[in-house]
């Protein structure tokens, strides 16, 4: 029954990973027309590096991720700090209302923003997208550093001050050092929601201004060309290294029994 | 050393009123123990004198100067906490040396001072340990030592023993009476075990729905509480409630004599008695002619057998429960079914209200 | 008060601390208000114009595109292929999940345990776009798929499952399977091993523990993560749009349709809000079915 079980487990992994590699293994293809067995080339990677609009969009993308990761970490801290420390009325509701940035479908979100960014003249652009990337990833921000704030018992600030600190260095000497880990772990997955973004990316950028999965979604509908295998390889090596990192400093997986 | 002092603390959290116009004094360099049931008020008051929470109303003295405005962080207080609340991310060192860091006591002689209070808790050696590669005995000392190295104006202590285990924890009342001791810091130490409470303190209030409900030295509460409450939260009691006439209380079975004041005659009182203060003398012996020895006709219900004591259960003759305890000096006096008569000094017999 | 007597009181202390609790929420909260809640309130708004306020044409309220459904025939053939592939999908993800979540949560242990849970959240957060653009070299003709049948058996006919609606479900399925094995494998890894241990001491053999205990057990977490696919796979436009072809009109490609190519937005808002509702109704009857049945936790 044990073995059983592994041997479907592995066949559910081999099943998420298989596309994945070959996608992968594509890139190092030499046919423009996928054709088999493959024929070992870096040609396409090679291309990347005259492909201006390609590394706008990277260029684009790496920018708004940076900036949603610093924008959404601070604002989204902050308010964690005050769901978390602070009692006050319709602190629930306030927790209630992270939720629909979440759950309601990409979709809709993404439209909604078309239609009132379109009508209050915000307009569409690298603006836009900064504005709507760091709304999506806020949610996540508050829930991590909330839950980080949530192991460190509120009564270590209280100590720091009844020995002589003031409120603002027991934060800073007190609550914020073993929450770094945390705040650390919450700038990253906003980086990586903001990175992967690609509905609302899609209605917010203009012909001129995109993000690399919009480009990339413009291309395949264009039509194939192995130059998506490369760069979608190389985005997905860096997604993965940024969610290995955010595994190891949120302890992913549990680490139940080590301490 | 301090004498601390809170005037007509109120405190109400959310509608409920934790602290109901509650005045206490805390004798300088004497420990005090908050002893009361949990929602009783104690943990609020210590956190109010502490600065942890500002009152409602009322002053907060320390030697007479009003600290109710002065923030927790100006306050110079020493608190121990329940949790320990030691700051995982420092070494032994580092968490003692924290308080003495920011009064401005730096480099060796701040390395000095963390060392003198690890010595005072036996902790020499742990220096370099992270709080949680002790064991919940160790963070203990940490967190007195911590509290204690910056020679605070009052000692404040939040059930800081519930979380060991029996041995432990009377190990630690000892030392931490010592280290008090030493120290000669006014001390106000919260608890909801009497135990505790009677080992450690040199005066006790009780509190009780937000207010103190009496106070004084251990023994003097022990063996004169003034209500039902403080009899039996502070050690057990038995009641017998009843009519007073000329000669004392009238109960169901005779006449339970008290050299206390008695109310007017006619008025209803309540008399408590100590379990150990009772004891069982023949059944024949009912009729005394001692003035002083009240009599009682009770039947044995049960012996609960507890090596060096053993509690009897009885039922009086109009069935109400009594308790006693004794001494296994010699043979069980009674078994389980005898008729018997309890005997005890009226100066035993102490009127409460009710 | 009776605070106003003199004795001392912090009362300002206190609005300070209320005013601080508002400074630290105030950016976040002002965000989401700015690019979502206003945006959800102006797309009501337009829900139920005539057509878009822009230029000087003046503002005409209007229920029609609420009664699209009716109007337009079409759309009810568009909602069921949605509502097929959101079934399909959730079920061929129960399907697949559960057992994998089980067979994770109580076949393996410790450090190989941490491994695998990593090996299947990884995917889940890499670009899901990228992902459905793998499946096209898989299934299209002379793909991966093709090209393996033939090196097996040469004179099969050649599949092309590309642009076709077992496409968009394997898509989708790949997809959405991480969320389906996560909120399982948290219900079953959650399942104390002494329960397991009492029916085998009460004579239970493994089938029956499974049947009886395990699978019961995990019942929430298969139920959450129905909801969690169910939503947004009947709003998803880009899976059908590159998986699908033709064949992937859905309501998420209609909607898109109505802000990016026939700029009909009143009624793309006004399809969004009904899916919004639907969306809600799943929520509000999942979470209520899940509390009355597990007790409020």
């Amino acid at each position: 029954m044990i073995a059983l079980g592994r041997t479907y487990l592995l066949a559910t992994i081999a099943f998420l990973y298989l596309p994945i590699a070959v996608m992968v293994a594509m890139a190092f293809n030499d046919s423009a027309l996928y054709t088999l067995p493959i024929e070992p080339s870096l040609r396409w990677f090679a291309s990347l590096a005259v492909n201006a609009p390609l590394q706008l969009a990277t260029r684009n993308s790496l920018l708004i991720a940076s900036a949603t990761s610093v924008i959404a970490t601070a604002v989204g801290a902050m308010a964690a700090l005050a769901l978390e420390r602070k009692r006050f009325r319709g602190r629930s509701l306030l927790r209630l209302l992270l939720l629909p940035p979440i759950a309601i479908p990409w979709l809709i979100v993404g439209t909604a923003m078309l239609v009132f960014f379109f009508w209050t003249g915000i307009g569409r652009g690298i603006h836009a997208l900064l504005i709507g990337h760091v709304a999506l990833a806020i949610p996540y921000v508050v829930l991590i550093v909330g839950a980080g704030l949530q192991t460190l018992r509120a009564d270590l600030e209280e100590a720091a001050m009844s020995l002589g600190s003031t409120p603002i260095h027991a934060f800073f000497s007190i609550t914020l050092p073993p929450l770094l880990p945390s705040v650390l772990a919450a700038a990253l997955f906003a980086f990586a929601v903001s990175l992967d973004q690609f509905v609302i990316s899609y209605f917010l950028s203009t012909p001129g201004v995109s993000t690399l999965p919009v480009e990339i979604y413009s291309s395949i509908r264009k039509g194939f060309t192995p130059e998506i295998n490369a760069i979608s390889t190389i985005f997905l090596g860096v997604s993965s290294a940024l969610v290995l990192v955010f595994a190891q400093l949120s302890h992913l997986g549990g680490k139940r029994d080590s301490r | 050393m301090i004498r601390v002092e809170a005037a007509s603390i109120d405190k109400s959290y959310s509608g409920v009123r934790v602290l109901n116009q509650v005045s206490a004094s805390f004798q300088p360099g004497r420990l005090t123990s908050l002893l009361g049931p949990s929602g009783s008020g104690k943990t609020t008051l210590l956190r109010v004198i502490g600065g942890f929470v500002a009152p409602d109303y009322g002053e907060i003295r320390f030697d007479g100067e009003n600290v109710t405005a002065v923030p927790l962080w100006r306050r110079n207080v020493g608190m121990v906490f329940q949790s320990y609340a030691l700051f995982p991310h420092m070494t032994v060192q580092e968490n003692v040396a924290f308080g003495l860091h920011r009064h401005g006591v730096r480099g060796e002689a701040a390395r000095k001072e963390a060392a003198r209070a690890l010595e005072m808790v036996r902790l020499t050696g742990l220096e370099r340990r992270k709080p949680k590669e002790l064991s919940g005995g160790q963070q203990q000392r940490v967190a007195l030592a911590r509290a204690i190295v910056t020679n605070p104006r009052v000692l404040l202590l939040d059930e800081p023993l519930s979380a060991l285990d029996r041995r432990l924890r009377q190990e630690m009342q000892i030392e931490l009476r010592h280290i008090q001791r030493e120290s000669g810091l006014t001390t106000i130490f919260v608890t909801h075990d009497q135990e505790e409470a009677l080992t450690l303190s040199d005066a006790v209030a009780i509190l009780d729905h937000g207010k103190i409900v009496q106070e004084g030295r251990p023994e003097a509460i022990y063996e004169r509480p003034r209500t039902r409450f403080a009899a039996s939260f502070l050690g057990d009691a038995n009641f017998f409630s009843g009519r007073v006439t000329g000669g004392g209380v009238e109960i169901a079975g005779g006449v339970v004599r008290t050299n206390d004041r008695l109310p007017a005659i006619g008025a209803s009182a309540t008399v408590a008695v100590r379990p150990e203060k009772m004891k069982i003398c023949g059944a024949q012996a009912a009729a005394s002619e001692n003035s002083d020895e009240n009599r009682l006709l009770a039947v044995v219900r049960e012996i609960i057998y507890a090596g060096a004591v053993s509690t009897i259960l009885l039922e009086s003759a109009d069935g109400s429960p009594i308790k006693i305890l004794t001494q296994n000096r010699e043979t069980s006096p009674a078994f389980p079914g005898d008729s018997v008569a309890l005997a005890w000094s009226s100066t035993h017999s102490i009127i409460i209200e009710n | 008060m009776r605070s106003e007597n003199g004795t001392l009181t912090p009362r300002g202390r206190l609005a300070r601390r209320e005013w601080t609790t508002a400074a630290l929420l105030a950016p976040a909260y002002s965000w989401l208000t700015l690019a979502v809640f206003l945006p959800l309130g102006a797309m009501l708004f337009f829900s139920f114009l005539k057509a878009a306020p822009f230029g000087a044409r003046p503002l005409q309220f209007t229920f029609d595109n609420y009664l699209a459904f009716v109007r337009r025939p079409y759309l009810i053939d568009v909602a069921w292929t949605s509502i097929q592939i959101g079934l399909w999908t959730t079920g061929l993800c129960a399907l697949v999940g559960l057992p994998a979540a089980i067979a994770l949560a109580r076949a393996t242990r410790g450090r190989s345990q941490q491994v695998l849970f990593l090996l299947i959240v990884l995917p889940f957060w890499t670009n899901g776009l990228v992902r459905v653009f793998s499946w096209t070299m898989v299934l299209r003709e002379g793909g991966v798929l093709d090209y393996a049948l033939h090196l097996v058996a040469p004179s099969a006919p050649s599949v092309a499952l590309l642009y076709s609606f077992p496409a968009i479900i394997i898509g989708l399925v790949h997809a959405y399977l991480p969320y389906m094995i996560l909120t399982c494998y948290l219900s079953a890894a959650a399942i104390d091993d002494a329960y397991i241990e009492a029916a085998r001491s009460l004579g239970a053999r493994t089938p029956m523990i499974f049947a009886k205990i395990v699978l019961p057990l995990s019942l929430p977490g298969l139920i959450s993560g129905a909801i969690l696919i169910f939503v947004p796979v009947i709003g998803s436009f880009m899976e059908p749009r590159i998986l699908g072809g033709r064949v992937g009109v859905t309501m998420g490609t209609v909607i898109e349709d109505q802000f990016v190519q026939a700029f009909n937005w009143p009624l793309g808002a006004a399809l969004s809000f009904t899916m919004l509702a639907v969306v809600l109704i799943i929520f509000g009857v999942s979470s209520r079915a899940l509390s009355a049945r597990f007790g409020a936790q």
